[in-house]
C-alpha cells in the first residue's frame, strides 16, 4: 500500500479504475448473452465465412477491448492524481537527491536588535543546522545559496555538501555579513526561476527563502498587476520546485527611529552662516523620547540637539547652523550655533590644527578642490541619533546618516567694465567693488570688456557684464554655454551700449542671451525728472531681505535715466520673470530674471554705476548685489549624495585631471576605473555590464578596465554640452557601478601635471526606507504565496521533512486517455466499415 | 403505385395475403400475362372449337372460306390448340427451402407460388403441366397432364406439402430425368444448397432428355444481403450446427462466400445451356415470369 502511496493522491480512485477495467468485459460477455436465434439455411456458408474470418474479427475484438480496458484504468489513474515519487522514478530520475536553494535576505533591517539576537544570526544558524543535515544525511545533497543584494552573483552553486565538504561549507557561511544592499527579491527570485529553468532535471529542488517578513519587501503594493512581486513570484515558483518555505525569521521589533535627511539650505560658502535640515523619522508604532541628535562636521565637536517626543510615523526636522571658516587659517574657528525655536546657543570656538589632521585623520579637512574652476573644500558631516531606551531603536544602523558638505571656498566673481577710469570712482563697477570684502565669500577679479576676449569663463560663477557694449560672437557663445553650465550673468547696459549692436549680440531676435530687446535710452539726462523702482507684491529672492526690512526701499530711489526694453515674447513665463519695474508711464523691467540650462541671466535696466540714479550709491544697493550673488550660486555645485546600491558618476575635467579615476570605500577599499566621454552614463541606459568599473573584490586597486589609463582621451572632441569644442572644459565621466556600503567614499582624481591628488568625497547612505522595520501581515503573506508555499518557522528549516517531488503527471494521463478513447473509436470505427 | 395496379399483385407481401395458391396464380397470370401471350406451338392435333366473326385485325389464314361461300360473311374459325409440350415443373421442397417462414414468406412460398403461376399458365395455354417435388427422395410425381383437373390437383398438393427433410439430390435428378418421357420445358425451382456437381449432373441429365430447362434459383433476401446486426444464434435448418456471431462481423465475408456460390451456379448453369434466373424472394414476382417468357421468347425464335 506505501508503495501505492508513494505515487498517488487519491489511491482509492485507482482502485476504482481498477475494477472498472472489467467493466467493458462485463458488457462484452452480457452482450454475448443476449442473442436472438435465426433457424439459417445458408447454414454453409455462414460456417465457411467464419471459418475464414474469425482470426481476424477475435483479433479486432481483442484490440478494441483492451483499449477499453486501457481507457477504464487511465480514468482511475488520472482520478487518482499521479505523481512522479522518488521510489518509483529512483532509477529514472534522481528524485532521492535534492539540491537545497537558499534565498537569504542579507539586507541592514536582518541586524534588527531582537531579544534572543538579530534576525541574520537565527539565519546562519538555520543555514548551518541544514548544512550539517545535509551533511550528515549522506545523499549527496546540494545546497545553492543567493543572497538578495547580490543575486546575480550567488555565494554558492549547486555545491555539495558532503562530510568532506561540510567545513569548507560552514566557513564559508561563517564569513558572511549582512550588507548595506536593499533586498532585492525581485531579482533574487528572478534569479531562481532562471536557475530552475536552466537546471539540469531529474533534482529535487527544494526552495528556502530566509525573510525578516518586512512590509516594505513583500507588500509593495503591486501585487496583482505585477507578476514580479516577490509574493506573486514566490507562488509561481512554488510550482516548479519540489517544495518552497517561506522562512520567518521572527522579527518582532518593529520599532525604529532613523535619520532619513540631511539638507543645506542654500549653496555652502565658506565664512557664512550655513543652515542645515536633518529629517529624523520614528517608522515605529510608539512615541519615542528624549532623541539625542548629533551632528559632527568634520573633527569638529558634534552639535547636540534634542528632540523631546517623536510620535509614532511621526517625521521631526531638526536644525543646525554652522559658519565654515577658511580653509588656510591655521586655526580654524568654527562658530557653532544651533537654533531651536529662536534660541541660539552661544558660539564654541574651537581650535584644531590643520597639519595634525592632514596626518592622521582621512575624514579630516579636505585640501582645497577644484570643479569647473569653483574652488570647494568637501567636509564629511556625521549625524548619529542617540536613545536613553536603545530598544526603541531595533536598527542601530540607520540611526547614523553621513552627509558631505561642500563648502564654496569662494564665490568667484567676475566683474567686467566697459567703461573704465583711471580713477577707480568714475569706473563703471565701481559700486560693486564692496561684494569682494572678506566676509561676503566673494572674490571679485576686475576686467575690461577687451580683457574678457581671453579671461577662462569656468573660473567664474558669476559675471558681471558692466556697460559692456560689444564682445565677439565666439566670446558670446562660450558665454553662452557658461550660463547653461550653471554660471550666472548679470547685464548692466549704460550709456556706452548701442541698442542695436547690443541686440545683435546679446538678444539675436530672441535667441540669445538677453531676455530682453533694448529700445533706446529714457528719462532726463539733466537729472532734474525722475521714476522710482517698484518691486512685485510678492518679493523676488533677491529683494526679500531688503523689501522685509524697509518695505519703501526701493521707492525712495531716484532713476534718472534707464533702458526701455521689451522682454523676449518667445520665453515661457516660467523661465523669465520681472520682479521690478520702474515707475515710467512704460513701466519698463527694472529688473528681468532669465533662467538658461543650469545658470541664470539677469538684466539691470539702470546702470550699474551712480550716473543713472543714485542708488548704487545707496547701502542697500550692495545688499541686493550681494543677495543676488548668493542666491544665483545656490545649488550650483551639486551635493554629493548617493544611497548604497547607486551608481556613482564623477565629472572628470580633462584640462586638469587624468581620465584614471580611482575611489576608496569607507572601508579603505580601492577601485579604479577610466572615464569615458561625458554623457555615456548619464545619457545612455545605465546598463551592469558596465559594473565590471568595479570590482568589490579587487582589494589591491588593480585597474579592472581594460582601457589603458595612461593613454589621455582625445581632448577637445567632446565637451559636456556637445556644441562648441574648447580645450579647456571637455568633461569625461568615471562611473562606479553600485556603491556596496555606506559611509563616506574619496574620489581621487590625479591632475595631469605634477601634483598631489585631488579627492572629492561622496557621502553614502543605505536606502530610506531600510528603517521601516514594519512587519508584513502574515495571513495576507500566506494568501499571496499561494498554497504551495509553507510559511514555517526557522526551527522547521532542516528537520523539514520534505515531501518527494510531487511533480504531477495528470495532464499526460489525461492526454493518453483522449488519445486511447480516440483511437477506440477510430478502430471500432474503421473494423465497422470493413466489416460492411 | 397504387394498390389496384397489376404488377402490385405480383409483390410477395400483397401475395402473402392470399391463402388460396389458385387464387394467387390466377392472379398474377391474368394480372400480368393475359393479352401478351400468344401461344407459339402449333400442335399437330387442331380441334375445331368454334367460329366467330371476322373483326379487323385477324389473321386471314384462319377465316372459314367455305362459310364466307355460303353466308357471304366473314367467319373466323378458332380452334382448340393442343400442344404437345410437356411442362415439368420441379420444386424443391427440403428444409432449406422453408428459411423465412418465420418472417412470414419462404422461399418455399415464393417457389410454389411460381410453380403455381407458371402451372396455371401452361393450362391456359393448353400445354400439359406436370409437377415433381423433391427432397432427399422424390416425394411427388404428378405427370403433365392439360386437364383443368389436373392443375387443381398441383395446388392442393402445393398447399399441402410443408419443406421438410434434407436436399440430398444425390439419386434424385436421374430419378426425376427418367420420369421424363417426351421432349418439353423444365423448371426446376431451388434454392439449390447442394453441390454443384450435383447440380451439374443432374441439369445436364434433362438436358440429354432434351429438355430445355429454365433453373430458377429462389434465394431468400436476408440470403442474399445478410442484414442482421445484433447478436446472433444461426442455427442450421438443415445441418445440425449453430453459430453464435456477431453479423456484423461476418457479413462482409459471407456476401462474398455467396457471391462466389451464385457465380459457381450460373457457370454451371451456363455451361450446360440452362437459363439461370436467380429470384429473391423480397422482389416482384415479376422477374420471374419475364424470366419465363424471355425464355419462352427464346424458344420459340429457335423454332422458326
Amino acid at each position: 500500500m506505501s508503495f501505492i502511496t508513494a505515487w498517488l493522491t487519491n489511491p482509492w480512485m485507482l482502485g476504482a479504475g481498477a475494477l472498472a477495467v472489467a467493466s467493458p468485459v462485463i458488457i462484452h460477455l452480457l452482450n454475448k448473452r443476449r442473442f436472438k436465434i435465426v433457424t439459417w439455411a445458408a447454414m454453409e456458408f455462414l460456417l465457411e465465412a467464419n471459418k475464414k474470418n474469425r482470426r481476424r474479427v477475435q483479433l479486432e475484438n481483442l484490440i478494441v477491448l483492451l483499449l477499453r480496458c486501457l481507457a477504464m484504468l487511465l480514468l482511475g489513474l488520472l482520478l487518482a492524481r499521479p505523481f512522479l515519487p522518488s521510489g518509483l522514478s529512483e532509477l529514472l530520475q534522481n528524485t532521492q537527491r535534492f539540491e537545497r536553494i537558499v534565498v537569504l535576505d542579507d539586507s541592514v533591517s536582518m541586524m534588527a536588535t531582537e531579544p534572543d539576537g538579530t534576525p541574520w544570526q537565527s539565519a546562519i544558524e538555520g543555514v548551518n543546522s541544514l548544512v550539517r543535515q545535509m551533511a550528515d544525511s549522506q545523499t549527496d545533497d546540494s545546497l545553492t545559496l543567493i543572497l538578495t543584494s547580490r543575486p546575480e552573483s550567488p555565494v554558492m552553486i549547486a555545491e555539495a555538501v558532503t562530510a568532506e565538504t561540510v567545513d569548507s561549507v560552514l566557513l564559508e557561511l561563517e564569513g558572511l555579513r549582512p550588507s548595506d544592499f536593499p533586498a532585492d527579491y525581485r531579482g533574487a527570485l528572478r534569479y531562481v526561476d532562471q536557475y530552475l529553468k536552466n537546471a539540469a532535471p531529474g533534482l529535487n529542488r527544494i526552495l528556502y527563502v530566509l525573510s525578516d517578513q518586512r512590509s516594505k519587501d513583500w507588500n509593495d503594493g503591486s501585487l496583482g498587476e505585477d507578476a514580479e512581486a516577490p509574493a506573486g513570484h514566490l507562488r509561481q515558483l512554488s510550482n516548479e520546485t519540489a517544495g518552497t518555505y517561506l522562512v520567518d525569521l521572527s522579527a518582532t521589533n518593529e520599532q525604529n527611529i532613523a535619520v532619513i535627511a540631511v539638507r543645506q539650505e542654500r549653496q555652502l560658502v565658506v565664512g557664512s552662516v550655513s543652515r542645515f535640515e536633518v529629517d529624523v523619522k520614528n517608522w515605529g508604532k510608539q512615541a519615542v523620547r528624549d532623541i539625542q541628535v548629533e551632528f559632527r562636521i568634520g573633527q569638529g565637536q558634534p552639535l547636540i540637539e534634542k528632540l523631546p517626543e517623536l510620535n509614532a510615523d511621526e517625521t521631526a526636522t531638526v536644525v543646525f547652523q554652522h559658519v565654515f571658516p577658511r580653509s588656510t587659517s591655521a586655526a580654524l574657528s568654527q562658530s557653532l550655533r544651533t537654533q531651536d525655536g529662536g534660541t541660539t546657543s552661544p558660539n564654541v570656538p574651537v581650535y584644531t590644527s590643520l597639519a595634525r589632521q592632514d596626518e592622521d585623520e582621512p575624514l579630516g579637512w579636505m585640501p582645497v578642490n577644484q570643479d569647473a574652476g569653483k574652488e570647494f573644500q568637501d567636509i564629511p558631516v556625521e549625524v548619529t541619533l542617540t536613545l536613553p531606551q536603545t530598544k526603541l531603536d531595533g536598527l542601530r544602523d540607520d540611526s547614523q546618516y553621513h552627509y558631505v558638505a561642500r563648502v564654496l571656498d569662494r564665490i568667484p566673481v567676475l566683474l567686467v567694465d566697459g567703461d573704465p577710469s583711471s580713477l577707480p570712482i568714475r569706473s563703471e563697477t565701481y559700486a560693486l567693488l564692496p561684494l569682494a570684502n572678506s566676509d561676503t565669500g566673494i572674490a571679485t577679479d576686475l576686467v575690461t570688456a577687451t580683457e574678457l576676449e581671453t579671461v577662462p569663463l569656468s573660473k567664474y560663477q558669476v559675471i558681471f557684464l558692466c556697460n559692456v557694449d560689444r564682445i565677439s560672437y565666439d566670446r558670446v557663445a562660450s558665454l553662452e554655454q557658461w550660463v547653461r553650465q550653471g554660471g550666472s550673468l548679470i547685464l548692466f547696459p549704460g550709456n556706452r551700449v548701442q541698442a542695436a549692436s547690443f541686440n545683435e549680440v546679446f538678444y539675436r531676435e530672441g535667441k540669445g542671451l538677453s531676455p530682453v530687446e533694448l529700445r533706446e535710452i529714457a528719462g532726463d539726462p539733466t537729472r532734474q525728472a525722475s521714476v522710482s523702482m517698484e518691486p512685485d507684491s510678492q518679493p523676488h529672492p533677491f529683494l526679500q531681505r531688503l523689501v522685509q526690512i524697509d518695505a519703501g526701499i526701493f521707492s525712495r530711489t531716484n532713476v534718472f535715466s534707464w533702458w526701455t526694453a521689451n522682454v523676449n515674447p518667445q520665453l515661457e513665463p516660467t523661465v523669465v520673470t520681472v520682479p521690478m519695474r520702474l515707475t515710467d508711464e512704460g513701466r519698463s523691467p527694472a529688473l528681468v530674471d532669465r533662467v538658461l540650462g543650469q545658470g541664470r541671466v539677469i538684466y539691470w535696466s539702470v546702470g550699474a554705476d551712480a550716473d543713472w540714479s543714485d542708488w548704487p550709491s545707496s547701502p542697500s544697493y550692495i545688499v541686493v548685489m550681494f543677495d543676488m550673488v548668493r542666491e544665483v550660486v545656490e545649488g550650483s555645485l551639486k551635493v554629493p549624495l548617493a544611497t548604497v546600491g547607486q551608481d556613482l558618476i564623477e565629472t572628470v575635467d580633462l584640462g586638469r585631471y587624468r581620465n584614471q579615476v580611482r575611489l576608496e570605500g569607507p572601508e579603505l577599499q580601492q577601485w579604479e576605473t577610466v572615464a569615458q566621454p561625458g554623457g555615456t552614463f548619464t545619457n545612455a541606459t545605465k546598463s551592469k555590464s558596465t559594473a565590471d568599473a568595479v570590482d568589490e573584490n579587487n582589494d589591491e586597486g588593480e585597474p579592472s578596465s581594460d582601457a589603458d589609463p595612461t593613454v589621455p582621451p582625445a581632448a577637445g572632441t567632446v565637451d559636456q554640452s556637445g556644441n562648441v569644442p574648447d580645450t579647456k572644459t571637455v568633461f569625461y565621466e568615471a562611473m562606479f557601478a553600485r556603491l556596496p556600503q555606506r559611509g563616506i567614499y574619496k574620489v581621487k582624481l590625479k591632475p595631469s601635471e605634477a601634483g598631489d591628488d585631488h579627492v572629492r568625497l561622496v557621502a553614502t547612505n543605505l536606502e530610506a526606507r531600510e528603517g521601516e522595520l514594519t512587519l508584513v501581515d502574515r495571513t495576507q503573506l500566506a494568501s499571496w504565496v499561494g498554497d504551495k508555499v509553507e510559511l514555517v518557522t526557522l526551527d522547521a528549516v532542516g528537520t523539514q521533512s520534505v515531501d518527494v517531488a510531487r511533480d504531477e503527471f495528470w495532464f499526460q494521463v489525461l492526454l493518453a486517455l483522449l488519445i486511447t478513447l480516440g483511437l477506440e473509436q477510430f478502430l471500432a470505427c474503421w473494423f465497422g466499415t470493413r466489416r460492411t | 403505385m397504387n394498390a389496384e395496379t397489376p404488377t402490385n399483385y405480383l409483390d410477395p407481401k400483397t401475395l402473402e395475403q392470399i391463402r388460396r395458391l389458385d387464387v394467387r396464380a390466377r392472379l398474377i397470370v391474368e394480372g400480368f400475362i393475359t393479352g401478351q401471350h400468344r401461344s407459339p406451338y402449333n400442335g399437330f392435333a387442331v380441334e375445331f372449337a368454334a367460329h366467330r366473326e371476322y373483326v379487323p385485325g385477324d389473321d386471314l389464314r384462319h377465316i372459314d372460306w367455305k362459310v364466307w361461300s355460303k353466308t357471304d360473311r366473314l367467319y373466323i374459325k378458332e380452334y382448340e390448340e393442343e400442344t404437345n409440350l410437356d411442362c415439368h415443373i420441379i420444386l424443391d421442397c427440403s428444409q432449406s427451402m422453408a428459411y423465412g417462414k418465420e418472417q412470414g414468406w419462404s422461399k418455399f412460398d415464393h417457389g410454389s407460388t411460381i410453380a403455381a403461376s407458371l402451372g396455371y399458365m401452361m393450362q391456359q395455354q393448353q400445354d400439359a403441366v406436370g409437377l415433381e417435388l423433391f427432397s432427399n427422395a422424390v416425394d411427388l410425381v404428378l405427370k403433365p397432364s392439360t386437364n383443368p383437373s389436373h392443375i387443381r390437383s398441383m395446388m392442393h398438393h402445393l398447399e399441402q406439402t410443408k419443406p421438410a427433410k434434407q436436399s440430398d439430390v444425390d439419386g434424385v435428378f436421374t430419378k426425376l430425368a427418367a420420369q421424363v418421357k417426351r421432349r418439353g420445358l423444365l423448371v426446376l425451382i431451388s434454392d439449390l444448397f447442394f453441390s454443384e456437381a450435383q447440380l451439374a449432373a443432374g441439369l445436364e441429365s434433362f438436358r440429354l432428355r432434351g429438355q430445355e430447362v429454365v433453373l430458377f434459383h429462389v434465394m431468400h433476401g436476408d440470403e442474399l444481403t445478410f442484414p442482421f446486426d445484433e447478436n446472433t444464434l444461426f442455427k442450421g435448418l438443415e445441418v445440425d450446427q449453430q453459430l453464435l456471431v456477431d453479423p456484423k462481423s461476418l457479413k462482409a465475408s459471407y456476401l462474398q462466400t455467396m457471391e462466389e456460390f451464385l457465380t459457381r451456379v450460373k457457370r454451371v448453369a451456363t455451361s450446360v445451356g440452362v437459363d439461370h434466373v436467380l429470384v429473391d424472394t423480397t422482389k416482384s414476382l415479376g422477374a420471374v415470369l419475364s424470366g419465363y417468357l424471355a425464355f419462352r421468347q427464346k424458344v420459340r425464335r429457335k423454332r422458326r
